[in-house]
């Protein structure tokens, strides 16, 4: 992901942040238009397509019944892919994943994680022997900024969507699926801020992250609780900045919230 | 209207871009629009990447600076060379550093010097119009729409630079670089956006002219 940007632009997306406008005429706080389609898969456990404005982002998840690590033998195991494909976006090359396509899967992962989304518990078949595993999938279809929100989301919709599937004498039958849903505690979800001089917008667009200094992602659950946090970008924040985005974060996050139901 | 290896024609007609002839018959190599002009056989193309000619003009951004030339990223699936001999000034390049002139980053205004059989680009700047760009705003379109934008003679293009009393340079390859008071900039956005988006019905002129008057 990388590009030279022309300074015409930079200057330009800078001098209307100044006067508190941005290019798109969005508000700091405002999101894009957002669509968040559920069971879009039929292989797929469970899937959801998401759409932040331009960018667009498939999430599958799969299940499938295996050992559990050995330091939680009673736990399921959860496992997060990103795949950033050519077809999204003129910067992206095929071939084994670059640090970003790691990045966006890792906070992703770290969101659902730390927030207790999943019961891992409830996964567990036999103790020490055999566990449920979900894969979590991201596929970026379409890159036009702000790829955590819309994986963050979108993972979260696809776990809300998935239904077990049948077993039989410790085999898995896919595409039979049961009525049973995952046992989801929480509903994670992430809001990314864009700082470029000395404004800090949400849900930054393409133009905007190839201008920006810096970012964060704030992860939250339905009480407000903070459970994951990504800085990216050469640039700084103070530590009034920070614990403003938590504040706007956290709110935004409430409204994101509503596109799980 | 014709997809990419579709029949047009058989016999005697001279080829335009965007076809090709195989054993007496001519085919199209894009999808758009047949034109057929006094025996001369071309495809608008409706959708597609800028496909560099010679004595185009194009609005191009330096990606790189190198000891003797400059890389130019020109919108296109070839990228372009400014060597520093066709810069519009003479350049001792053992005194200066190429960046310190044009730094990566920096817009240019440029014209298509030379296409090598090997699909290398060369740009030149020693023309009166070439010039580097400062400030301003900067627009990108589909390069097949640039000779709606610029209209017949360059009659469009005068309209929305009188109208709109802004500094617009074109780029064949789909970069817009305008410059002016910042209202006036956005009129004049607003004028080539309607001019993307409704290249081919008719009446366009008339449209971009209430736009441009009506305030």
């Amino acid at each position: 992901m990388f590009e030279v940007v022309a300074e015409v632009k930079k200057d330009y997306i800078a001098n209307l942040l100044e006067n508190g406008k941005r290019a798109d005429e969005r508000g700091f706080d405002d999101y894009r238009p957002i669509v968040v389609e559920k069971g879009v898969s039929n292989r797929a456990e469970g899937s959801a397509l998401v759409k932040i404005g331009k960018t667009q982002v498939l999430i599958g998840v799969k299940l499938a019944i295996g050992e559990p690590f050995p330091d939680m033998p009673n736990s399921g195991v959860l496992t997060t892919n990103a795949e950033l494909i050519p077809l999204a976006s003129p910067d992206f090359e095929k071939g084994p994943p670059d640090e970003d396509t790691i990045e966006i899967a890792r906070v992703v992962d770290r969101g659902i994680r730390e927030s207790q989304c999943i019961d891992l518990d409830k996964l567990c078949i036999v103790a020490g022997e055999k566990v449920w595993i979900i894969f979590v999938d991201i596929h970026v279809l379409d890159y036009d900024g702000n790829l955590f929100d819309a994986s963050a989301l979108g993972a979260v919709a696809a776990l809300l969507d998935t239904c077990m599937p049948k077993v039989e004498e410790d085999m898995v039958i896919y595409g039979e699926k049961t009525t049973e849903r995952l046992p989801i505690l929480h509903k994670p979800v992430e809001t990314t801020f864009a700082k470029i001089n000395k404004s800090i917008v949400v849900d930054p667009s393409l133009d905007e992250e190839l201008v920006m200094d810096a970012r964060l992602t704030v992860a939250t659950d339905e009480n407000g609780t903070i459970c994951a946090m990504q800085k990216g970008g050469s640039g700084t924040f103070t530590q009034e900045e920070i614990l403003e985005i938590i504040k706007r974060g956290t709110r935004k996050g409430s409204e994101l919230r509503k596109f799980l139901e | 209207m014709v997809l990419p290896g579709e029949l047009i024609a058989e016999g005697e007609y001279k080829l335009g871009e965007g076809v090709f002839r195989e054993q007496g018959k001519i085919y199209s190599s894009v999808m758009g629009l047949v034109d057929e002009k006094k025996g001369y056989l071309r495809v608008i193309p409706l959708t597609g990447k800028y496909i560099p000619k010679v004595e185009d003009f194009v609005v191009g951004k330096i990606e790189d600076a190198q000891f003797s030339h400059w890389e130019v990223n020109i919108n296109s699936a070839y990228s372009a060379i400014l060597n520093a001999s066709d810069y519009f000034r003479e350049i001792d390049i053992f005194q200066t550093a190429l960046a310190k002139i044009l730094a990566p980053g920096d817009l240019i205004f440029a014209i298509v010097r030379e296409i090598t059989p090997t699909k290398k680009v060369y740009v030149t700047m020693a023309d009166k119009m070439a010039r580097s760009l400062k400030g301003g705003r900067l627009l990108k379109i589909s390069p097949t729409k640039v000779p709606r934008v610029i209209g017949k003679n360059s009659s469009m293009i005068s309209m929305i630079k009188k109208e709109t009393k802004c500094d617009i340079l074109v780029g064949q390859n789909g970069r817009i670089w305008l410059n002016g008071e910042a209202e006036r900039i956005n009129l004049a956005v607003k004028a080539i956006e309607l001019i993307e988006r409704e290249a081919h019905t008719a009446g366009l002129t008339k449209r971009v002219e209430d736009l441009l008057t009506v305030r």
